[in-house]
């Protein structure tokens, strides 16, 4: 309420000034003017890189963004595309059973010597032997 | 050799001419020899700018088609002796002449003067190639508004292109009073985007109106004025000294005293 009143006294409050709208739409319109790309080839750009991306993972079509952005007269592209998994024809470990948790009966114990803990002397000589 | 400075902006009335007139003059109150080049053919405004129109015989297109020499073609100003115009034609278009022609009329003439400014005309096509085909250094004039700052980011592309590295941005016709009240973009806005060192800041001045009518560069005044001031220490700063810039934001009165204050404390 008082937030409000003040924005409409003092313009420099909020982000909304005619300033900040031209700084904002010049920023954009030159990243574009810049990279001397037309929005054809960008569009074409997206729909491949999204294809060969789509090949191995699935996307968050949602959540995807691709755009041109400026920084002291160097143009980039940023694509920002949320994996949501990867293609089951992709994964890393394949084969029966793997995909299953071992019950935990199943593994052998592991011991612990509690005096032992942080026993420098100890690693050492480990070290030494593996070397 | 003396250096070479295009003044160049893409978009038309933005004060290239302006700047030409003034910073040359500028720069002759400094003891240079100086030439402004008018850059553009069939629309000739330098002449007047520096009220030199009624001495006009010849023009660099009668140079390059052997109608005369390159010294009658000069017009000496009469204030400041060293300070010449080369005119450009009115009667001809900016097609009458190509960047080969221009390379060597102004080779010609940096061999004498210490500065060549040549005044560009609007647009990238043609006119601009001449203007710019010769140039070693770049003053890239802009407003504060959003199609005259696109239309200089296009040409300072080009410049770099061209192989033109050193360019200064000058942002003329400022409006402090409208900066501080977010309605316009200011000289921190403008340069963030441009992304070219800053040469000089000119305010929107009537005096700059009042000075092309009488033909009499601001510089000449005897009383000082803001924009006569700035151009000034443009030429400076062209010239090779450090100066500050100016401080042409409104003094704080009460009202942008509290809006500060809420500014910085929300
Ligand atoms: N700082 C300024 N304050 C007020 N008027 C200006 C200023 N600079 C330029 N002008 C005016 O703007 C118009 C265009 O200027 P000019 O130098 O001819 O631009 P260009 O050569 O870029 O076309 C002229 O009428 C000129 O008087
Ligand atoms: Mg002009």
């Amino acid at each position: 309420m008082l937030i409000e009143l003040l924005e409409k006294i003092f313009p420099a409050l909020n982000d909304r000034s005619s300033r900040q709208e031209v700084k904002n739409r010049l920023k954009l319109i030159l990243a574009h003017d810049r990279s001397d790309l037309t929005p054809q080839m960008i569009e074409s750009m997206r729909r491949e890189i999204l294809e060969v991306v789509s090949k191995y993972v699935d996307l968050d079509a949602d959540a995807m963004d691709f755009a041109l952005e400026n920084t002291s007269r160097v143009t980039s592209l940023v694509a920002n595309l949320p994996i949501l998994r990867v293609k089951p024809e992709f994964y890393t470990v394949k084969g029966k059973g793997m995909s299953k948790e071992t019950p935990v009966e199943d593994l052998p114990e592991i011991s612990i010597d509690e005096s032992a803990i942080g026993d420098l002397q100890g690693t050492s000589d480990l070290r030494n032997e593996n070397s | 050799m003396g250096r070479v400075i295009v003044i160049t902006s893409g978009k038309g009335g933005v004060g290239k001419t302006t700047t030409t007139a003034n910073i040359g003059m500028a720069l002759a109150q400094r003891n240079r020899k100086v030439v402004v080049v008018d850059a553009d053919f069939g629309l000739r405004n330098l002449d007047l700018l520096l009220g030199l129109e009624n001495r006009v015989v010849y023009t660099a297109v009668d140079v390059l088609s052997g109608q005369c020499r390159l010294e009658q073609a000069l017009v000496k100003d009469k204030r400041r002796g060293n300070l010449v115009l080369l005119p450009a034609a009115q009667n001809r278009t900016k097609d009458s002449v190509n960047p080969a022609q221009m390379r060597q009329l102004i080779a010609a003439l940096a061999k004498v003067f210490d500065y060549v400014l040549v005044d560009s005309p609007a647009g990238i096509e043609m006119g601009f190639q001449n203007a710019i085909a010769a140039a070693t250094e770049a003053i890239v004039v802009t407003t504060p508004e959003i199609s005259a700052v696109r239309d200089a980011d296009r040409v300072i592309g080009l410049l770099e292109a061209n192989n033109i590295k050193k360019s200064g941005l000058i942002i003329n016709r400022i409006r402090p009073k409208m900066v501080a009240v977010n309605d316009m973009m200011s000289v921190d806005d403008v340069t963030e985007i441009l992304a070219i060192p800053l040469l000089g800041v000119v305010p929107d001045d009537e005096k700059v109106i009042v000075s092309t009518n009488k033909g009499e560069p601001l510089v000449l005044s005897g009383t000082p004025t803001q924009a006569g001031t700035a151009f000034e220490n443009i030429a400076r700063r062209l010239d090779g000294e450090k100066v500050e810039f100016l401080d042409l934001m409104v003094k704080d009165d009460l009202l942008s005293k509290i809006k500060n204050f809420f500014t910085k404390s929300i």
